[in-house]
């Protein structure tokens, strides 16, 4: 395992994403805005660790690409019929196999933050 | 009478292309409809799956249906998605759909009617909610250009924006909107261009990883889809449907074309998404790759409408592996689609908050209408968005509405 994780930030919110990123990931984290056909690529080659897609419910544009590029068992919505997931819910799912996110644009600044660090404790590179 | 057949038909459509696996409206419903076709998930699992998906995103689309009268995509297709995933045949599910089409058209006429004969007329403060956003639209490309590009190149697309607005003042023949936003749509395409072209300078042709397509699917569906496109620009074109509220908005006011550049720049934010999905799952897009909707404002009567959304689907069929290709080629038009419709929701967002308290103003007047309006975002905010953004000004809208029909009605004159 590499020192830092690298992380996909893409679709519509991927510019927040980015920089909620950056400030939960405290320099242990790079981030990079891609499209979302791209930043699934580049997860399945091994080239960045995680994928996190956005739309406008975090269910439609989000993932489907990361479904169809790395397979539906490797993607979690970190919402439910519209309303975000509570951050013991979000480690529960970082600290499980998924390799791609799907976020709703307005619960960016809620589930990022706690999807990071638990990304982090999971690698072991909490300080 | 028309306009509840029309409606009957493109529901009847639209469920029986859901029943059978054809296209889907929900994005995130069609990699499960993919396997479903594809045999590797039962009807059953296919219908559980569609529970977990969010629909309230179609609750909010309300406020601007009942400013207007027209019917949007949401509300419409994204019930039919979950009742053809469940319906066991095709006929069941395109009865419900028929159904469902002519209810929602009907309850709409009658609602709309009663909100309008209240004291306070709640759709005729909704439409003037709706005011700055008409003009907003028109810097959804340079807001994509500044979230794509940045500052500089944004600030250049706003103000060549401005000087096409003030071109299109001192050209009368045309609603001055049209040739802003089509500078804006100019100047979007010149900063993606060039920007292509530096990375393809600097990174060479690193083209994306080939995938298998199921195009040959999609294509064999060519006259299904086609008559669905007919349907669509029919019912469009008849102002009795329209995609978003954006482009509805202006269609409803009397501005076709405006309303076409609007359904057009939408399209640049979706069309990449909705290519790549198609063909990897071989399940189209309920409605296509949005063109249509562009045709359908633009054309000059109801059955050119019609035959134009059917030719303009099935050019997009037949070209759908090609666009494909290029769309892979060239990687920075995908990541501009994503600015594109991120821009769409932040003027949306900005313009109907904005519009909501000029409504509500004027409704409750002397500070209540400011008052409440703001403390139906700031409460929506600070617990969570229940509301997604984009609704938070219709919704104060809709909730002043009603506190202030329940003042009138309480003797407090407003």
């Amino acid at each position: 395992m590499s020192d830092k994780l690298v992380l996909i930030a893409s679709g519509i919110a991927k510019g927040q994403i980015a920089q909620t990123v950056q400030r939960a990931g405290k320099g242990l984290v790079e981030v990079q805005s891609m499209s979302d056909i791209q930043g699934a690529q580049a997860v399945k080659q091994g080239k960045a660790d995680y994928f996190i897609g956005s739309c406008t419910t975090g269910q439609g544009g989000a993932l489907s690409m990361a479904i169809a590029v790395l397979g539906a068992d490797q993607c979690v919505m970190l919402n439910n019929r519209g309303r975000p997931l509570p951050a013991s819910e979000i480690q529960a799912k970082a600290a499980g196999t998924y390799r791609a996110f799907g976020v709703a644009l307005d619960h960016v600044e809620q589930a990022i933050p706690a999807l990071v660090d638990a990304l982090l404790e999971k690698h072991g590179l909490k300080p | 009478m028309e306009g509840l057949l029309v409606m009957a038909a493109l529901g009847f459509w639209s469920a029986v292309l859901a029943q059978r696996g054809i296209a889907v409206f929900h994005d995130g419903l069609r990699p499960a409809v993919g396997e479903f076709v594809q045999g590797r998930l039962s009807r059953a699992e296919l219908a559980q799956k569609s529970l977990t998906l969010n629909q309230m995103i179609a609750v909010w689309f309300i406020p601007f249906i009942l400013s207007t009268g027209i019917i949007l995509t949401h509300p419409l297709l994204l019930p039919l998605d979950l009742i053809g995933v469940r319906a066991r045949s095709w006929w069941l599910a395109g009865l419900i759909g028929a159904v469902w089409g002519a209810l929602l058209l009907a309850l709409l006429t009658v609602i709309r009617g009663l909100l309008m004969s209240l004291p306070v007329n709640i759709p005729e403060l909704l439409a003037l909610s709706l005011t700055p956003l008409l003009y907003a639209v028109i810097v959804i490309p340079p807001v994509a250009i500044a979230y794509q590009f940045g500052l500089g190149p944004g600030a250049v697309g706003v103000i060549a924006v401005l000087l096409g607005y003030l071109i299109g003042l001192n050209t009368p023949a045309l609603n001055p909107n049209v040739i802003a936003t089509l500078v804006g749509l100019i100047a979007l395409v010149f900063f993606t261009i060039r920007a292509e072209l530096k990375r393809r300078a600097a990174a060479g042709d690193e083209v994306i990883e080939a995938y298998e397509t199921q195009a040959t699917r999609i294509q064999a569906n060519l006259p299904w889809l086609a008559i669905q496109a007919a349907l669509l620009a029919l019912a469009t074109h008849l102002a009795l449907f329209g995609w978003f509220g954006m482009d509805m908005n202006a269609a409803a006011r009397g501005f076709p074309a405006q309303a076409a550049l609007i359904a057009l720049t939408i399209s640049i934010g979706f069309l990449p998404t909705v290519v790549t999905s198609e063909l990897l799952t071989g399940v189209s897009q309920m409605v296509g790759l949005t063109l249509v909707f562009t045709v359908a404002y633009l054309a000059p009567h109801p059955l050119i409408a019609a035959l134009a959304g059917a030719a303009v689907m099935a050019l997009e069929i037949l070209f759908l592996e090609r666009i494909g290709l290029f769309l892979d080629a060239a990687p920075t038009v995908r990541e501009v689609g994503d600015s594109v419709r991120g821009a769409l929701e932040r003027v949306s967002t900005v313009a109907l908050i904005g519009g909501a308290l000029i409504a509500c103003d004027r409704m409750l007047p002397g500070g209540m209408g400011y008052l409440l309006v703001v403390s139906v975002i700031a409460i929506n905010e600070i617990t969570g968005a229940r509301i997604i953004r984009m609704a938070e000004g219709p919704a104060a809208v809709f909730i002043a509405g009603i506190i202030a029909n329940l003042l009138y009605w309480i003797g407090y004159a407003v």
